[in-house]
């Protein structure tokens, strides 16, 4: 056989070829497997949804948590005013008047 | 897309798991011997067959009915094989120093040409060990080209939609990897056989 030849013969070897089958049976494996990825999809889902629920109460918290002391602090302001000066309550007018 | 397999379609998105079973069956071999054809392993081939089905029953949802199941079928298990080939590679590049010295791209066909596909014919199978040592050695692209075409009989068209490319990329893809295979096994032919 030339080189010819023995290029030709073995690019159409493959030309017969039948088709081969899995040694194994894997249906049933790959079933479970899917039924298993669900679950942990469905987990991961809840557990994302869960996550985002905490994290808007953690936010909640927090802010009522600066505004009181945000509060605290500005009645702080003002009692240290009134001993300051010494001011009744009457001499304290609203900005708004 | 016939009738069949769009009511089969049907009932794969709704989850039935007798559709899923006959779906199975239909399209194992094509998984399993393109994977088999790929990466040349039986092993490693169940494994990817798996791992398409999965993906496959995974992602029904999102197929869009513009190409056949078999040809989305195909486009998966071709990237699968691409990954699980490199995968393989880096694998092999870090766990053994000696792999410092080994693999260019141009360096002969490596032996022991150790796979014997089962389907191949008693009289052709020290050819085809050597035709499928050589198909190892082309680029990932080229070899995709050349399984799809020359094992699994896809026409050029059906290609260009299994490997998301244009049709005159095929066939220069095709035209490559035939003149790639020649250069190597006529490298193979001086180095065993001439005298």
């Amino acid at each position: 056989m030339n080189k010819e030849q023995f290029i030709e013969a073995t690019i159409s070897s493959l030309n017969l070829l039948a088709a081969a089958k899995p040694k194994h049976d894997l249906f049933n494996k790959i079933w479970q497997r899917t039924q298993q990825n669900a679950i942990v999809i469905k987990l991961v889902s809840y557990s994302k949804v869960a996550a985002i629920a905490a994290a808007f109460v953690g936010l909640f918290i927090i802010n009522v948590w600066l505004l009181n002391v945000a509060k605290e602090s500005s009645n702080k302001d003002l009692q240290n005013l009134v001993q300051q000066y010494g001011l009744v309550n009457d001499d304290i007018i609203p900005l708004s008047q | 897309m016939t009738n069949a397999e769009g009511e089969l379609i049907a009932l794969l998105k709704q989850g039935n798991p007798s559709a899923f079973k006959t779906f199975f069956e239909s399209h194992q071999a094509k998984v399993y011997n393109t994977a088999l054809s790929y990466l040349q392993n039986q092993t490693d081939a169940e494994e990817i067959l798996q791992e398409v089905f999965l993906e496959t029953f995974k992602s029904i949802h999102a197929f869009n009915e513009q190409s056949l199941l078999a040809t989305w079928l195909y486009r998966i298990t071709i990237n699968k094989c691409i990954d699980y080939s490199n995968y393989k590679k880096r694998k092999k590049r870090f766990a053994l120093i000696t792999s410092l010295f080994s693999s260019k791209e141009n360096e002969a066909i490596s032996f022991p040409k150790n796979f014997e596909h089962p389907g191949v014919i008693a009289e052709r199978k020290e050819l085809s060990q050597l035709l499928f040592a050589a198909i190892n050695q082309l680029p990932e692209n080229q070899k995709a080209a050349f399984i799809l075409s020359k094992i699994e009989g896809q026409s050029q068209k059906e290609m260009a939609v299994i490997l998301q490319l244009n049709e005159k990329a095929i066939e220069s893809l095709l035209q490559r990897a035939k003149t790639k295979l020649r250069e190597l096994l006529a490298d193979y032919y001086d180095e065993h056989y001439k005298k």
